[in-house]
C-alpha cells in the first residue's frame, strides 16, 4: 500500500489547492458574475478587464428627488468629497470605495444589503437638503445599486452597456 | 558573460530560488500590487536573501514568505493578479520540498510542470469558453480603446491612433453619462477587416496556448520543442499583452522544468526574465512601439 502511494508527495499539495481554486473560480466566473480576471486570475485576458469594462452605479430616489452617481470607478463628486474627509470618516469612506471596487469584480457576492444601506445613507448625508426633503414624506426611499458591463459587438461596430447585476432596496 | 557568471555562481536550483526573490522584489516595488503590511514583510525578507544567498535553501525563510503571500491572498482575494497566486503556490511547493528533503531538482521539475499545465490549461479553457474572446470582441475592445497595442496594426492601418482617440472620447462619454440604462454606443474602426484580424489573432492565441499545454503534458518527451514553444509563446503574447509579472513567473517555472543538460534554455529563460522585469521597472511597453 505504502509503495503504491509513494508517488503522492506532500509538495503536490499546493498544486491540488491550486486546482481546487481554479475550478471554483471557473464555476464562479461562468455562473455567478465573478470576473475571470480575479479570484485566482486563471482567466485573465479572456474577457475585458473589469477596470475598463465594468461600472458600479447607484440611483437613490423617491418622488422628492433623485441621486445618480458612479461608485466605481468613483466619479469626480465622490473623489472631491473623499479628499475633504479626515480621520475616522475618511477610513469609513475608504472602506466603502474599496467595497464598491470589490462589487465591480464580484457583484453577486459582494453586493450586500448592509453595503447598500451604508453607502445610500452616506450619500444622502452629503446632499443634506435632499435628504430632509426625502425623509419629510412617507414615500419610501429606494436605492438601486447596479453593475454595468460594457460589451463590444463586432458585428454592429458598437459597445453595448448591459446590466450585469442589480439590487433594489428600501432604505 | 554576466549570465554565464550568474549561472556558475549559483547552483542550478539555487538560481530558480534567487530569480523568484528578484521577481518578488520587482512585484512589490509597484505600490498597487500588494497591501502595505505584506509588502513591508516580503520586501525585507527578499532583500536579506539576496544579500545572504546561503539563506536561499532555508525552509524557514520560504515558510515565512509563503505565509506572507497567503496573507496577501486572504486580504486581497478579489484584487490579486494571477502571478501572485502562482507565486504563492510556487513558494509553498519550495517550502514543502525543502522540508521533505527529497531530491530538490527532480521535485521542483515535476511540481513546476504540473503547475504550468494547470495555469496554461485553465487559461486555455477560459478563452475557449469565453464568447467575448473567441468572437474577437475582446481583442477589438482592447485595440480600439488603445488599452493594448500590437505593431502589425499600425502597419495594416497607419492612422489607427486616430480611431483610438475618437473611441476614447466615446468611452469617457459612457462613463460620464447617466448610465443606469442599457445603451448602445457606436465606435469607429477601420472596418470589417480589422474585426477579422482580431478574430484570427484570438484563434492563434488559443491554438498556440493549447499546443503548449499539450506538449507540457507529455513532457519530458520532445523536451527541446516544448521549451521552444513555451519561450516563443511567452514572447509572442508578451508583445501585445505587456504582462510583465505573469510572464516572468512563467519563465521561472519554465526554468524549473529544465534538465541539467538544457543550459541554453536556462540561459534563455534568465535573459527573458531580466528583460521583462527591466521593462516593468522602466514602464516600457514594447507593444506600444506601434503607436
Amino acid at each position: 500500500m505504502s509503495n503504491r502511494l509513494k508517488f503522492l508527495k506532500i509538495y503536490y499539495l499546493p498544486i491540488l489547492i491550486a486546482l481546487i481554486i481554479s475550478i471554483t473560480q471557473f464555476v464562479l466566473s461562468t455562473n455567478f458574475t465573478l470576473t475571470r480576471w480575479e479570484g485566482g486570475g486563471f482567466g485573465m485576458y479572456s474577457e475585458p478587464n473589469p477596470n475598463n469594462a465594468r461600472i458600479v452605479g447607484i440611483s437613490i430616489k423617491n418622488p422628492e428627488g433623485e441621486i445618480n452617481l458612479r461608485l466605481s470607478p468613483p466619479d469626480e463628486m465622490i473623489l472631491l468629497y473623499f479628499k475633504k474627509m479626515k480621520g475616522k470618516e475618511r477610513d469609513e469612506w475608504d472602506k466603502l470605495i474599496k467595497d464598491s471596487d470589490r462589487i465591480r469584480r464580484f457583484p453577486k457576492y459582494a453586493l450586500t444589503d448592509e453595503y447598500i444601506r451604508k453607502i445610500s445613507n452616506e450619500l444622502l448625508d452629503i446632499n443634506y437638503s435632499l435628504k430632509t426633503k426625502m425623509r419629510s414624506n412617507n414615500n419610501p426611499i429606494t436605492a438601486n445599486v447596479y453593475v454595468m458591463q460594457l460589451n463590444m459587438n463586432n458585428k454592429d461596430n458598437n459597445i453595448q452597456t448591459n446590466v450585469l447585476y442589480s439590487k433594489i432596496l428600501d432604505i | 558573460m554576466f549570465f554565464s557568471n550568474l549561472l556558475k555562481r549559483y547552483k542550478t536550483q539555487e538560481l530558480i530560488l534567487l530569480l523568484f526573490f528578484i521577481f518578488l522584489i520587482v512585484s512589490t516595488l509597484n505600490p498597487y500590487r500588494l497591501e502595505y503590511f505584506v509588502k513591508f514583510l516580503i520586501l525585507p525578507i527578499s532583500i536579506v536573501v539576496l544579500v545572504f544567498p546561503t539563506l536561499l535553501k532555508e525552509w524557514i525563510v520560504w515558510l515565512l514568505t509563503s505565509v506572507f503571500l497567503v496573507l496577501n491572498l486572504y486580504f486581497n482575494y478579489l484584487h490579486t493578479s494571477n502571478h501572485l497566486f502562482i507565486a504563492t503556490y510556487f513558494s509553498w511547493i519550495v517550502t514543502l520540498i525543502l522540508i521533505s528533503k527529497d531530491d530538490f531538482h527532480d521535485a521542483i521539475r515535476i511540481s513546476s510542470k504540473y503547475l504550468l499545465v494547470l495555469v496554461l490549461g485553465m487559461a486555455t479553457i477560459h478563452k475557449i469558453t469565453s464568447q467575448e474572446f473567441y468572437s474577437g470582441s475582446f481583442m477589438s475592445f482592447e485595440f480600439l480603446l488603445g488599452l493594448r497595442s500590437f505593431f502589425p496594426i499600425i502597419i495594416l492601418w497607419p492612422n489607427f491612433s486616430s480611431y483610438i482617440l475618437e473611441n476614447r472620447s466615446i468611452f469617457s462619454g459612457i462613463l460620464n453619462n447617466n448610465f443606469d440604462e442599457e445603451n448602445i454606443y457606436n465606435v469607429v474602426s477601420p472596418g470589417e477587416e480589422f474585426f477579422i484580424f482580431a478574430k484570427i489573432l484570438s484563434f492563434i492565441t488559443i491554438f498556440y496556448e493549447a499546443v503548449v499545454v499539450l506538449f507540457l503534458l507529455i513532457y519530458p518527451r520532445y523536451r527541446r520543442l516544448t521549451h521552444i514553444l513555451l519561450i516563443s509563446f511567452i514572447w509572442f503574447t508578451y508583445i501585445y499583452t505587456n504582462e510583465n509579472a505573469f510572464f516572468s513567473m512563467l519563465c521561472i517555472l519554465g526554468y524549473a522544468i529544465c534538465y541539467n543538460d538544457q543550459k541554453r534554455f536556462r540561459t534563455l529563460y534568465v535573459i527573458t526574465i531580466i528583460l521583462i522585469l527591466s521593462m516593468d521597472v522602466l514602464s516600457f511597453r514594447p507593444g506600444f512601439l506601434g503607436y
